[in-house]
């Protein structure tokens, strides 16, 4: 019975074990093949890490390629700041020389050439040239003055460095602004307003037409009202002489080059509209600076103006 | 042969258990390989933004330097003055 029931299973048992070796079989092949594919996936993954690393890198090249751009735009949107701050530093130098030289600390001396009365259609444009030339920067104290020639040379004079300074609108002396402190005054701030029009910057430099003692027993209230102003003033102790006489161009160089007195500091008087003195100017730069003075412009720090 | 069924069965149920894991391991790396995809076309993306943005820039900086030209040079010469007057003053 037993022997007979053996019998019947056996064919059912050898089907299943087919059936469980053929699975099997598929398993391993299946099992296989995932690990075929999970190889083929790790070396993608690989190979889209390293893509990815480069990429970013690259990215990182580039954002820092676009902010250093970015930062050299905004710098130059400050360009005007950037270069007035260069300006002041410039003055304040210029100050620290005066104050070495002043004080004996430095072998220098300072030589501030100004011009005054201009700007002159024939001349001053000349006188320029001559200044950049020489590589040298001086103080135009001008008045005001209206037409298309004058206001390009106004403009030139500013932006070639020189000191463009207040010199009264109308500089007229007899019968005009020293008849009353608010008539000198008014003419003064009438000439800041022009060259705050013409060139866009407030002048804090002012010298008087004939100097201050021109001004007589109105020079004090003057003065205290040109510093209410945010004025410092400025005359001077060395001139060609050209607005009293006219001279040579040999005796008007003279009359700087031989009477400096080795002074340390040395402010020269000259107008922008003398021939003579435009034909002296050379002579008068060279033989300045063979007696070792350094050419500068004015600057309101400068202990040559009076507050 | 019932013995031997069994422990086909036993190494068939085993077989399907590390089938089943493999898949999870598969699906995963699957997972990952589309995850690092979509990372590396978002990186494209991204530098083709950022080139363009560059080429911009440097068209505007170009502009720049040219609008400010003259406010440039006279900067440089206002520093070599000051570098002048420096000198002056060591000596």
């Amino acid at each position: 019975m037993a022997e007979k029931n053996r019998r019947n299973t056996q064919p059912a048992f050898r089907l299943i074990v087919t059936a469980l070796c053929v699975m099997l079989i598929g398993a391993g092949s299946f099992y296989l093949d995932q690990n075929k594919k999970q190889e083929t996936l790790r070396a993608h993954i690989a190979q889209l890490q390293s893509e990815n690393a480069s990429l970013s890198d690259s990215l990182d090249q580039d954002s820092e390629t676009l902010a250093s751009l970015k930062a050299e735009i905004e710098e130059l949107d400050h360009a005007e700041e950037k270069l007035e701050r260069a300006k002041a530093e410039y003055y304040e130098t210029c100050a620290q020389l005066e104050e070495a030289v002043v004080s004996g600390n430095s072998p220098h001396k300072i030589a501030y050439l100004t011009f005054d009365d201009g700007p002159y259609e024939k001349t001053t444009g000349k006188y320029l040239d001559v200044l950049k030339e020489y590589d040298v920067l001086a103080t135009f104290f001008q008045l005001g003055k209206t037409s298309d020639s004058l206001d390009a040379l106004y403009h030139r004079a500013y932006d070639e460095g020189h000191t463009i300074a207040n010199h009264t609108y109308s500089h007229r002396i007899r019968n005009g602004i020293y008849t009353s402190v608010d008539a000198f005054i008014n003419d003064v701030k009438k000439n800041r307003e022009f060259i705050e029009d013409k060139l866009g910057f407030t002048t804090d430099i002012l010298r008087f037409p004939g100097g201050s003692s021109t001004a007589r027993s109105l020079k004090d209230p003057i003065v205290r009202q040109l510093r209410e102003l945010g004025y410092g003033y400025v005359d001077w102790n060395s001139a060609t002489g050209d607005g009293l006489e006219l001279l040579s161009p040999q005796e008007y160089r003279d009359n700087v080059l031989r009477k400096t007195g080795n002074r340390k500091l040395l402010v020269v008087l000259m107008h922008d509209y003398s021939q003579n003195t435009l034909i002296a100017l050379p002579e008068i730069i060279e033989g300045l600076r063979a007696q070792g003075y350094t050419l500068l412009p004015l600057f309101y720090e400068s202990s040559v103006i009076q507050k | 042969m019932k013995k031997l069924s069994i422990g086909l069965l036993i190494t068939l149920i085993i077989s399907c258990g590390l089938i089943h894991s493999e898949v999870c391991e598969t699906n995963a790396l699957r997972e990952t390989e589309q995850d690092l995809l979509l990372r590396s076309e978002e990186l494209q993306e991204q530098i083709r933004t950022v080139s363009q943005n560059i080429s911009e820039s440097r068209v505007e900086l170009d502009q720049k330097k040219d609008e400010k030209k003259q406010v440039l040079e006279a900067h440089e010469i206002w520093q070599k003055r000051t570098e002048e007057i420096r000198s002056l003053l060591s000596d």
